[in-house]
């Protein structure tokens, strides 16, 4: 029996990645674009029940809400040619639709007002499943809607189901902020992604410009590369549940990929990085002409593919490592590819107990034709998350000496009494960062001194 | 006088002679001492022959030994020549034939002497060879005594060699039809089958009942095994397997019935023909027949009865099944059997039984490719055990005695053995100690299977406690107590010996998976259906347009077709090739490693101990701050209840590291130990044996000894490929050195100089 999840996507961009990302799992189940499944999609082998219920008329209908504060971004999903796949009774738009203001305290206020309703879409999908094993969100942390609202849904959502998973895909900002409160909204996020998820797969704004950048052809406005960063996030996510939706022989649910990922408390914050990308995947990719396991292997560890810009320190190192690698792949390649990654000494693990890279071998979706052979994603666990954090602190440091912008705060329930919140946020991320640096010490776990503490 | 010799000599009785044919003494003196040798020499004749003949009537009556009684009958013909010469004999006298009577008035002795002089050394010979059959009566089987006959014809008088020739046709003649009948026509005669049930030895009563209807099931006769004494020595052992194998195929074609297409006449006709002139003194003609007719059948079984495709799906299933590589269903299937444990063991239920495991299967196959297949029905779980009660404790020992695994009971608590029903034409090629093997296999893969399971489950339920307890703490500790740090620092380590084991079952998982399972999964596919160059190119073609097929069944449908004109896979040389990838199997998961599996096997049991113990923590491994005990009473300082679960962590955490390190300091050490340094354990090897002997010796050694050619590759290449498979592990497990780091800090600790070079490897 297949464990369920259930999405929800909330703000600008969670509603933008997650549309292109339904579009892509409905091209790897052949579900066309009204929920039909296509004539000749009926020998795949997978699973679609994970991520769709089929209704009564045989419609694939996504497990997946939606949830903004402005109308904008959904008004064009409702336009775009998947329209009719969602469940309309899933989408929630906020009627005075003005939106949160790019202010986390406006989008938390908002999820406490609208919390019925959001919850009421919820259970539903919840009580539909048979045995559902958790949420995925998707929002950046960044604005008002994704940050605040996804907050609120985060620490909502952790009371309501203690024993369900919860996994988001988190758009870190730019370092360039193009919202000035962007480290206020960040900061608060990042309080509950530590707190009340059970893993992050962190997707850094600037990592993913300079990928669409470096691999993929010029861009010339915005708005396509807008598009292209949102189809890289989609391309990630798919490539995540990979071994959910086409089972292999192993990760067959969400908790066995994330569980050996996450072996410390609180760092559940993953990086990734995909390799290649090609024009089946993304708008006008260049094309990459080797695609072994081991050349896939290896530009999954180089740091230019990856989507999160940190920038590791000379102890930096990796706490775990898990390859998905999709295609048509001889399982002796990975032992070779893994003996010269050793070899080079491609990747630092950590100090403190051995570590190793897993590989998980998947298949790919029949439906989507690739030229290339082999794909792969990497889910990682790294140290150099700290370095993150360590910038979220100091752009929230500079901003709040200045005591800027703190009025549209104070104006919003949660800071009525006070800037606590923000004190209490910044103890939390600090302290995350130091969990991370301290996972690059050798004694970090450490049975040494018992009798020093007794 | 000479009438009364003639009588003599017919067998009847005289008053001349005495018992031991000498003239009773009354006469002595009226005879001549050369009458007296010549009557006596006579007499001794006629002993003789009334001794065969009456053997030979003897064995007439023996209705039930076929054998014994188409001898008798071949005696009574080769003895009607010596009657007709007695007839003869006396014609003559009465005619006066002159060569015989002399001057038309007496008959010489000594000519009488002479007539009947050619039946000495026959009569002698027989009546040795009658002396000889009595002495071993009444058992007497069809082998030994064509054996004898045969011996006898090899006599240098040709009088006696022809005459032994023709009672050894005789028997080879009945020899020949009972074998007929087993090979053409798959029936066995009631006395001195060909071929019998094993055991026949060790349950009289139960072979007795078969024997009455030894042919009546499938199963009855796939068990038959070749009855030796009744096979003559002339047949070399080649030929006595070929007999076995084509008896019992044919036998199962025609129990089969209108089911299955049975074996044309024109076939059987030939064949009988064939064996109509040959006979297994003839040696390698006869040799030759049968090899034909092997070869023969064969064919007929490959083509119409066992299907390329029936192989190729069994061995598919059995692996997506035994071997876990369908994934979802293993993880399913797992899931159905803990929650099994939860509802059916409580205080107020039954029970498990084999029915419930049997649901629990159908109920795991739901929604999975599994709930469609047809092969998961063959599947099935047999508790050796017996019932599991609520609150029984398994008896140590009680039942794991013969072949269970020792990693059958990790699964449900008590042994438990996945079975498959083995079924007609498929049990040709798969044979119960194959399936053995399988069974072992995945209560060694579900037992990982079910500790990566639990945790992983442990895993969420410490993450899911670790949030809930976010909910309410502030940063900076786990409850902003005095004792936050030795707080933080058992969450630390609970989570590590958590790490370290989910580290270690998915790095052995993967290995197992992917280095192991799927390249010899692989390799075994390859060897039997070699890669061709145009299904590559079709396939190539396809990429193109839309895969509206899965790689498996473009393989399966497409190319089946073709590969069997392109190329012939002997059926044997199939079986081998399958028995080469279970060994191969056995070796690379380390099952056949005793010290190994010994050792995975404990740290499986830590899992199952940790995991246990989180659980009555209540999911975590901090103790909840308002709980008793959690801090403490009055001063500033560690909670006991802190102190306690640091200290169960640490126990834990020990023996962990402890086994983790034997692992794999054994398996630096059979690495370094040379290539044919793994052993084997008695019970794999009972197994290895088992499945290559079935194969017959003699094909597994023709087939290993020729170099180079496909399948012995695999064979020949075995010690070092479970080398290199061990430094796939190696690889894995020692990824980051922290293994091999630790072995050389405990080895220098130790001042153990040795241990350190050992080490560096």
């Amino acid at each position: 029996m297949p464990r369920e999840i259930v999405t929800v996507q909330l703000g600008q961009c969670g509603n933008q990645v997650g549309s292109v990302f339904w579009q892509r799992l409905c091209a790897e189940h052949g579900i066309n674009n009204e929920g039909i499944l296509e004539e000749w999609a009926t020998d795949g082998g997978d699973r679609k029940d994970v991520f769709f219920y089929q209704a009564d008329d045989e419609h694939y209908i996504p497990r997946a809400i939606l949830v903004d504060l402005e109308p904008r971004v959904v008004n064009s999903i409702l336009s775009s040619s998947h329209a009719a796949l969602y469940n309309p009774e899933n989408i929630f738009v906020s009627k005075d639709g003005g939106g949160a203001g790019n202010n986390w305290a406006m989008g938390y206020s908002a999820g406490e007002k609208h919390y019925e309703e959001i919850m009421e879409m919820v259970d539903r999908e919840a009580e539909g499943s048979d045995s559902l094993e958790g949420f995925m969100l998707m929002h950046s942390i960044a604005g008002g809607t994704g940050s605040g609202l996804g907050s609120f849904l985060l620490e909502r959502l952790n009371d309501k189901f203690p024993k369900k998973l919860i996994q988001t895909y988190s758009v870190f900002p730019n370092n360039t902020a193009d919202v000035v409160v962007q480290p206020y909204n960040s900061l608060l996020a990042m309080k509950r992604l530590a707190n009340h998820a059970d893993s992050v797969v962190v997707v850094d704004n600037a990592a993913l410009t300079r990928i669409v950048a470096d691999r993929l052809h010029g861009v010339e406005d915005a708005a396509a590369s807008f598009t292209q960063a949102n189809q890289l996030v989609a391309t990630v996510m798919a490539a995540s549940t990979q071994t959910l939706r086409y089972p292999g022989y192993m990760n067959n649910d969400l908790v066995g990929i994330i569980a050996s990922l996450i072996p410390t408390p609180r760092c559940h914050f993953l990086t990734t990085s995909f390799t290649p990308f090609t024009s089946e995947s993304m708008d006008k990719a260049k094309s990459t002409r080797k695609t072994t396991v081991l050349d896939v292997m290896r530009r999954l560890l180089q740091p230019k593919n990856r989507m999160v810009s940190t920038s590791p320190s000379k102890t930096s190192c990796y706490i775990s490592i898990l390859n998905i690698i999709q295609g048509d792949v001889d399982p002796t390649d990975v032992h070779q590819s893994l003996l010269r990654i050793r070899e080079r000494q491609m990747a630092n693990f950590i100090p403190w107990g051995p570590a190793s890279i897993q590989v998980a071998i998947t298949r790919k979706s029949p439906y989507v034709a690739t030229s290339h052979r082999v794909s792969g994603l990497m889910l990682a666990n790294h140290t150099s998350m700290a370095s993150l954090c360590k910038r979220a602190l100091d752009q929230y440091d500079r901003l709040r000496k200045r005591n800027a912008f703190l009025e549209q705060y104070k104006r919003e329930k949660p800071f009525a009494g006070g800037f606590e919140e923000f004190d209490d946020s910044r103890a939390v991320v600090e302290e995350l960062m130091r969990e991370y640096l301290a996972c690059e010490n050798a004694d970090y776990i450490s049975y040494a001194d018992t009798a020093e503490q007794a | 006088m000479i009438y009364e010799v003639l009588c003599v000599l017919a067998g009847y009785e005289s008053s001349i002679f005495t018992e031991d044919s000498q003239i009773i003494p009354e006469f002595l003196p009226l005879l001549h001492p050369g009458e007296v040798q010549t009557l006596e020499s006579l007499a001794g004749l006629a002993a003789k022959y009334r001794k065969v003949k009456n053997a030979a009537n003897h064995f007439k009556t023996l209705y039930d030994e076929h054998y014994l009684l188409t001898l008798g009958t071949a005696m009574f013909g080769v003895l009607q020549e010596y009657e007709d010469l007695i007839m003869e004999t006396e014609a003559r006298v009465l005619k006066k034939d002159s060569e015989l009577v002399g001057a038309q008035s007496f008959v010489p002795l000594s000519s009488v002497r002479a007539v009947f002089s050619v039946w000495d050394a026959p009569l002698a010979a027989l009546d040795l060879l009658v002396s000889d059959i009595y002495k071993e009566l009444p058992q007497w089987s069809p082998g030994p005594l064509i054996d004898l006959l045969l011996d006898r014809a090899q006599s240098g008088v040709h009088r006696v060699a022809e005459i032994m020739s023709i009672l050894a046709v005789a028997v080879q003649r009945l020899w020949r039809i009972h074998l007929t009948g087993f090979l053409l026509h798959g029936m066995l005669s009631k006395s001195d089958p060909l071929a019998e049930p094993p055991n026949k030895t060790t349950s009289t009563s139960a072979s007795d009942l078969q024997k009455d209807k030894p042919l009546h099931t499938t199963k009855s006769i796939s068990a038959l095994v070749l009855n030796n004494a009744c096979i003559p020595a002339c047949v070399t052992p080649q030929t006595r397997e070929s007999i076995l194998y084509v008896g019992k195929a044919v036998a199962i074609v025609k129990n089969q019935g209108y089911s299955q297409k049975q074996l044309p006449k024109e076939m059987i006709f030939e064949y009988s023909e064939a064996f109509e002139r040959v006979l297994p003194q003839d040696g390698f003609s006869f040799d030759r027949v049968v090899a034909e007719l092997r070869t023969t059948i064969s064919e007929f079984l490959w083509a119409h009865v066992l299907k390329e495709k029936d192989v190729e799906e069994s061995v598919e299933s059995l692996s997506e099944y035994f071997l876990l590589r369908n994934g979802e269903f293993a993880a399913a299937l797992i899931r159905e059997i803990e929650r099994l444990k939860t509802t059916k063991l409580s205080s107020r239920s039954s029970g498990i039984r084999e029915q419930d495991l049997s649901l629990a299967l159908l109920r795991a196959s739901l929604g999975t490719t599994a709930q469609h297949d047809p092969s998961l029905s063959k599947i099935q779980f047999h508790l050796p055990g017996g019932p599991i009660k609520p609150f029984s404790v398994p008896k140590p020992g009680a039942a794991t005695a013969g072949m269970i695994s020792e990693f059958s009971d990790y699964l449900l608590g008590t042994p438990l053995i996945l079975n498959y029903a083995l079924q007609w034409p498929l049990d040709l090629f798969l044979v119960p100690s194959d399936l053995q093997i399988y069974s072992h296999l995945f209560a060694y893969f579900s037992a990982i299977r079910r500790a990566q399971h639990i945790t992983s489950e442990c895993w969420t339920s410490l993450s899911n406690a670790q949030r809930s307890r976010r909910r309410w703490t502030g940063p900076g500790s786990e409850g902003g107590t005095e004792d936050s740090e030795a707080r933080a620092r058992l969450l630390r380590c609970g989570w590590g010996v958590l790490r370290q084991m989910l580290w270690f079952l998915d790095t052995l998982w993967g290995y197992l998976m992917n280095d192991v399972v799927s390249v010899q999964y692989r390799k075994f596919k390859d060897d039997e259906d070699p890669p061709r160059p145009e299904s590559v190119a079709s396939e190539r073609t396809r990429d193109g347009t839309i895969l509206a097929r899965s790689h498996r069944s473009v393989h399966s449908v497409a190319s089946t077709m073709t590969a069997r004109k392109l190329r012939h896979i002997d059926f044997s040389t199939l079986r081998l090739l399958h028995s080469t990838y279970l060994r191969s199997l056995l070796t690379g998961s380390l099952l056949a490693d005793p010290t190994a599996a010994t050792t995975i096997r404990s740290i499986l049991d830590v899992c199952n101990e940790f995991v246990g113990q989180i659980e009555r923590w209540g999911g975590d491994v901090l103790p909840a701050l308002l709980s008793e005990g959690s801090l403490a009473s009055q001063d500033a300082g560690v909670g006991k209840k802190v102190k306690e679960r640091w200290a169960t962590v640490k126990e834990i955490d020990g023996t962990l590291n402890e086994l983790l390190h034997s692992f794999y300091q054994h398996l630096t050490e059979s690495m370094s130990h040379g290539s044919t340094s793994v052993p084997i354990s008695a019970d794999a090897s009972v197994l290895l044996n088992a499945s290559t002997t079935i194969l017959g010796l003699n094909v597994f050694r023709n087939l290993t000894g020729k170099s180079g050619a496909g399948p012995s590759r695999g064979v020949m290449g075995k010690d070092g490929d479970a080398t290199r498979q061990l430094e796939h592990l190696l690889l894995r497990l020692d990824f980051n050195s922290a293994l091999s780091t630790a072995q050389l800090n405990r080895a220098s600790e130790g001042e153990d100089t040795e241990l350190l070079g050992d080490g560096e490897t």
